[in-house]
Order: C-alpha cells, then sequence, then structure tokens
C-alpha cells in the first residue's frame, strides 16, 4: 500500500496562462483508502489524475509515493494505472488480449496470461468473454474489462476517471458495488474523479473538493453535509439555506433571532447562517420558529421539498411523503430551526462577494 | 447499409450502365494493349492483327532490353522513395491531424505546395543543384527528388488517418506498463496500419512511374521502366512498347485491386478505434 501525496502541485498548459488548470494542490491520499477529487467539469481534477499517473507533467510542485518523489518516473514505471472515462479497450485485441495486455507488455508466459486473464475476468464477474470482441460487450461489461485490464497489472495506484458517469443507473450501482468489494480484497489505494457529489458520497473515504483549478476543503463525506466551508461548498452538497448574520463570540443574531454559535466552527463577525433541508422542522417546536408561506411543494416518493417564503428570504425544507398533503400552497406554517444544526459560513469566498451568489439561488 | 433498400429498376439499370462504361474505359484500353503487344503488324483497316508474334515479349527478357535493369533499379528507387516518404510523412500526417499548433495553416500548404506547383517549375532549379552536389546520374539523386511528389501524399493521406485516430489509447498503454517503443509497435501502428499501407502503395506507384524527374535528375545512367517506355514510344515500336507499358502499370492494377475498399470510403479496418 502506498501513500500518495501532493505537494503545491500546479498545471498551466500554457506558459502565458493567468489561471492554472491545477492551483498549488497539497493533499495526501492516505494507504489503502478512497480518496475522490470531486468538482464540477473543468475543475482540474482530470488533469490532476493524469499528472499522478505521469501522463502529464506538472508545471511545478511534487507527487510522491510513500515519500517518494516520482516526478523523474515515466509514466510506464509508476504502478499507477488509470482506467480512462470511456474505458478505451484496443479494438483489435480480444477481450482477453486486453486484460491481459499488461501481462504480455511484461512478458509473462501465455500459459500464465490465460490463467491469470481468466481468474480476473472471474473477480470481475465475467467469466467466459476472453475470446469475445470488446465491441460484443455492453458498456457496463465494457467497463468491467478495463478495470480487470487495470488490476491484473497489480498496480500500487489505482487511478478512476469517472467510472460510473457513463452507465444506466442500475448499472452503476452495480459497478460501485463491485468496485467496492474489489477495493475490500486488494485494499489498493485508490483515487478517484467525479462530478456527481451522491457518487462520492458513496464511493469515499476522503473527498478534496475542488473548484477552477483550487483545492477548497478535503474531508471525511459527512462532514461535508455538516460542516462545508463556504456556500459555493455547501451549495454543491444540496446546502440551499442561506440567512445572514453576524456572529459575536458564542452567539449569532440574526432577523429570526439569537443562536448559540456552533462550538467549533471559527467563523467571527458577518456571516451566513446555513441549516440543511431535512433539518428544518415543519411544524417544529423548537425555541427559535419563524413563520413561512409555502411558496411550492414537490412530492418526491419517500420526502416532499417545499420551497417556503420567510420575509425576504426564500427556504428549502424537506418534509415526509404525508407532508405533501398536511401543508398546502399558499398556506403559512411554522417552521422549527433547531439550534444544534446551524452551521456558520463566511460571507466572501474566494475574495469574492457571497452577496453575488445569493442573488441567483432559485435552484 | 445499401442492400436491405429497394432499388427502383430505373436506377439499377442505370447503375448497371454506369458501371459497364467504367468498366470499359478502364479494360478496353488495357485489352488494345495487350493485344498490340502480340501484334506484328496490325494496319489501318484490319479490327485485327494480320500476323501474331511473341516478339516483342522476347525482346522485352531478353538482356538487350535493358528492362530487367529498369525493373531492378525502378523498384529499389521506389522502395526507398515509400520508406523515406513514410518516415517523413507519417509523423507530419499525425502532427497536422491531431494537434493544434501556430502556423498549421502555414505548414498544411506548404506541404501541398509541391502537388500544386508544375514538377517542371521546380525540377530545372533542382537540377543545378543537384549538378553542384554530383546527385545527378546517381540512384540517391533520383530518390530524393521522387520525394518531391510522394511526401506530400503520404502527408495528406496520413493527416486523415489521423484525424479519426484516439490518441487516449497510447496513454491507456503507457499507464498499464508500455514502453514509448512497445505503444509504437502494440498499439499505434495496428491502428494505423491500413492507412500506411494505402499510402505507402501509393507513394510506391508514384515513384514507379515517375518519368520527368527520372530522366532529369538521372541523366540517362538511372534507367527505370518509364525511361524505357518513352524511349522505346518515340522511337515507333508499338508492340514493344505495349508489352512495356504491360510491365508498368501492372504493380497499380495491383494496388487497385487491394485498395479499393478503401478508396471507396468503407474503412472498416479504421472503423473501431475512433
Amino acid at each position: 500500500m502506498i501513500t500518495v501525496q501532493l505537494h503545491a502541485l500546479t498545471k498551466r498548459f500554457r506558459p502565458r496562462d493567468k489561471d492554472a488548470a491545477v492551483h498549488d494542490l497539497t493533499l495526501t491520499m492516505p494507504a489503502g483508502q478512497i480518496t475522490v477529487l470531486l468538482g464540477p467539469s473543468g475543475c482540474g481534477k482530470t488533469t490532476t489524475l493524469k499528472m499522478i499517473a505521469g501522463l502529464f507533467h506538472p508545471t511545478s510542485g511534487d507527487i510522491t509515493f510513500d515519500g517518494q518523489s516520482v516526478l523523474s518516473l515515466p509514466a510506464e514505471h509508476r504502478g499507477a494505472v488509470m482506467v480512462f472515462q470511456n474505458q478505451l479497450l484496443f479494438p483489435y485485441m480480444t477481450v482477453g488480449e486486453n486484460v491481459g495486455f499488461g501481462l504480455m507488455i511484461r512478458r509473462h508466459d501465455k500459459a500464465e496470461i490465460r490463467r491469470r486473464v481468466g481468474a480476473m475476468l472471474e473477480r470481475v464477474q465475467l467469466p467466459g468473454v476472453a475470446d469475445y470482441r470488446p465491441h460484443q460487450l455492453s458498456g457496463g461489461q465494457q467497463q468491467r474489462v478495463a478495470l480487470a485490464r487495470a488490476l491484473i497489472v497489480e498496480p500500487q495506484v489505482l487511478l478512476l476517471d469517472e467510472p460510473l458517469s457513463n452507465l444506466d443507473a442500475h448499472l452503476r450501482d452495480e459497478m460501485r458495488e463491485l468496485l467496492l468489494s474489489l477495493h475490500r480484497q486488494s485494499q489498493i489505494t485508490t483515487i478517484m474523479v467525479t462530478h456527481d457529489q451522491q457518487e462520492a458520497v458513496v464511493m469515499a473515504d476522503q473527498i478534496a473538493l475542488l473548484f477552477a483549478g483550487r483545492l477548497r476543503q478535503v474531508d471525511a463525506p459527512q462532514v461535508f453535509y455538516r460542516r462545508p466551508v463556504d456556500v459555493q461548498t455547501a451549495r454543491f452538497f444540496g446546502g440551499v439555506n442561506f440567512i445572514p448574520g453576524t456572529r459575536r463570540d458564542a452567539r449569532v443574531e440574526t432577523d429570526w433571532g439569537v443562536f448559540p454559535a456552533p462550538e467549533d466552527c471559527g467563523v467571527q463577525g458577518k456571516c451566513l447562517v446555513t441549516i440543511r433541508p431535512e433539518d428544518l422542522q415543519l411544524n417544529g417546536t423548537a425555541p427559535v420558529s419563524i413563520d413561512a408561506q409555502v411558496v411550492s411543494s414537490l412530492y418526491m416518493g419517500t420526502l416532499t421539498r417545499f420551497k417556503l417564503r420567510a420575509g425576504e428570504l426564500e427556504l428549502t425544507a424537506e418534509g415526509d411523503a404525508a407532508s405533501f398533503e398536511r401543508f398546502r400552497v399558499g398556506g403559512v406554517v411554522r417552521i422549527g430551526v433547531p439550534a444544534d444544526r446551524l452551521w456558520l459560513l463566511p460571507r466572501l469566498i474566494g475574495g469574492g462577494k457571497v452577496q453575488q451568489s445569493l442573488g441567483k439561488r432559485k435552484s | 447499409m445499401r442492400s436491405d433498400r429497394v432499388v427502383s429498376p430505373v436506377r439499377r439499370m442505370t447503375t448497371f450502365a454506369a458501371s459497364v462504361l467504367i468498366a470499359g474505359a478502364i479494360v478496353l484500353p488495357l485489352f488494345t494493349l495487350v493485344v498490340w503487344s502480340f501484334a506484328r503488324g496490325w494496319y489501318f483497316p484490319q479490327l485485327v492483327p494480320q500476323t501474331w508474334s511473341l516478339r516483342a515479349w522476347t525482346y522485352v527478357f531478353s538482356r538487350a532490353s535493358q528492362v530487367g535493369r529498369g525493373i531492378a533499379q525502378g523498384a529499389f528507387v521506389a522502395l526507398s522513395v515509400t520508406l523515406l516518404s513514410l518516415l517523413v510523412g507519417v509523423p507530419a500526417g499525425r502532427a497536422l491531424g491531431l494537434y493544434r499548433f501556430r502556423g498549421k495553416k502555414l505548414v498544411q500548404f506548404l506541404i501541398l505546395a509541391p502537388t500544386l506547383v508544375p514538377g517542371i517549375a521546380v525540377i530545372m532549379g533542382i537540377h543545378v543543384v543537384f549538378i553542384r552536389l554530383g546527385l545527378t546520374g546517381t540512384l540517391l539523386g533520383v530518390i530524393l527528388v521522387h520525394l518531391i511528389p510522394t511526401t506530400p501524399y503520404v502527408a495528406m493521406v496520413m493527416t486523415g488517418v489521423f484525424a479519426n485516430y484516439n490518441p487516449d489509447f497510447e496513454q491507456q498503454a503507457r499507464t498499464l506498463g508500455t514502453r514509448p517503443l512497445q505503444v509504437l509497435r502494440y498499439i499505434t501502428l495496428p491502428a494505423i496500419a491500413p492507412g500506411v499501407l494505402v499510402a505507402g502503395m501509393f507513394a510506391f506507384i508514384i515513384s514507379w512511374e515517375q518519368y520527368l524527374l527520372t530522366l532529369l535528375i538521372g541523366s540517362g545512367q538511372v534507367v527505370t521502366l518509364p525511361v524505357l517506355l518513352f524511349s522505346s514510344a518515340g522511337g515507333g515500336n508499338h508492340a514493344i512498347t505495349a508489352a512495356l507499358a504491360l510491365l508498368l502499370i501492372a504493380p497499380s492494377l495491383l494496388v487497385l485491386f487491394v485498395t479499393a475498399r478503401h478508396l471507396t470510403g468503407e474503412n472498416v479496418a479504421m472503423g473501431g478505434i475512433r
């Protein structure tokens, strides 16, 4: 098992580019864990992955495997195998030749390759397809062949570029289970890239969130829901309620009243108070409650999502399925705000005013 | 694709007529050549020669005709030219087909330029230079000058091939532990092989049938089939000219059969790598 570390990693594709594709990225990916690089498309996550693989050379910074710099090692000697988003099975080879490619290159003998290919295809639950051509397999099967081709060379680091995004919903669940169970068996340090927050949450031991080539937050998945570092991060994980407030020492003052500030939050002065939609109580009995008008409601099967208006503020709250019948559009509902569910965010992100993003919040 | 569609009788007949016309335009002149090569005397009102003879063919295959030397030198030149123009044209095609870079349009134009400018305009200047360098009358000189028409051709064909090529396959192979030369052998070459084959065969044909450049730079020292053919045609012996012409176009016919599939656009071999 290998610990992968990035030290102030920066990539500019052209020397004169003002904005780097990846900017000053420092990150530790612990041995044997799954780290997910998460971010919207174009945030530099695939670029980072390719730098770890050795396919791109960083403009500055360092990459270490167990403390040893690998920058001078070409891709083929890094022991970091990448599985691309669109599988890239070699079309003029059979499935078996594809899976055995890495062994053939290393000049293993044919009988051994055949044996290991067969065993590997069984591990990815595709026994008996060795003589097929790649195009005879479905997308999900091709994805598993690509995974088998990567795992057969026993990589030290497994790099997955959007491994689930090309698959249908039901195949995605299957593939996710397979990836997790293979990881439990092999304990290979895995770095996965995705733009899908839910995918990241299910797969990751640790999520690194990137925006525009910069690292925003690194934490375990659940922390992103409870304690996001700023509004953009909160939004990316489904946070929608932001209430202006001011923190003075252990108290937060808002239009709704005064709350005790969360103990482990460092934000001071003017701030935004956030609370997740599922934490707002409809007809709640919390000490602090406000009246809000139901603007719209959306029945989602297992829950109901309400858009509410309280004075100047728009809020989103979630209730159970039955609440769809209980709270009608146009009616007024008492919203309880549980103080222990609040979190504070700075009003500024990346030097820009948060107020701007507050303006176009009707998502 | 087309076979499962119902084709109207009118359409089928037009297609048939067109095929006959095209086939006739290619085959009939060839047939005349074959007849000529066996004719001894063939004068105006007669539909077929009065007397037949193998004399032209026995002459062509005799030592005196220099045909053996022509084929050997022509093949040597054409093979060398093919190899060299592939060596230059394949990487050039890769650069033009895969990458975007400053001045790409200019490079593309400069590569195409030799095919736009008449050979005779270029060859005079080159002739003078080659005389100074002592390259006239040598195989090397002829090989170098043949690269002028063949390299742009190879570069153009390979540009098209690489435009449909996905270089991610190479990166995938690299991360699986493949060294650069192995990538070339196991990934790149199998993918572009059909294109390389077509480009190479056409480079061979262009060189094999080159007359003007060979004559001027070869100065009569380098004798290839076109040189023999033109001198024979000038001499007025139709039977020998016809036999030489048949020898000259034999490789072209072979190439036509092999590459017909690619020329019609049904480029199946490349389909998978897109």
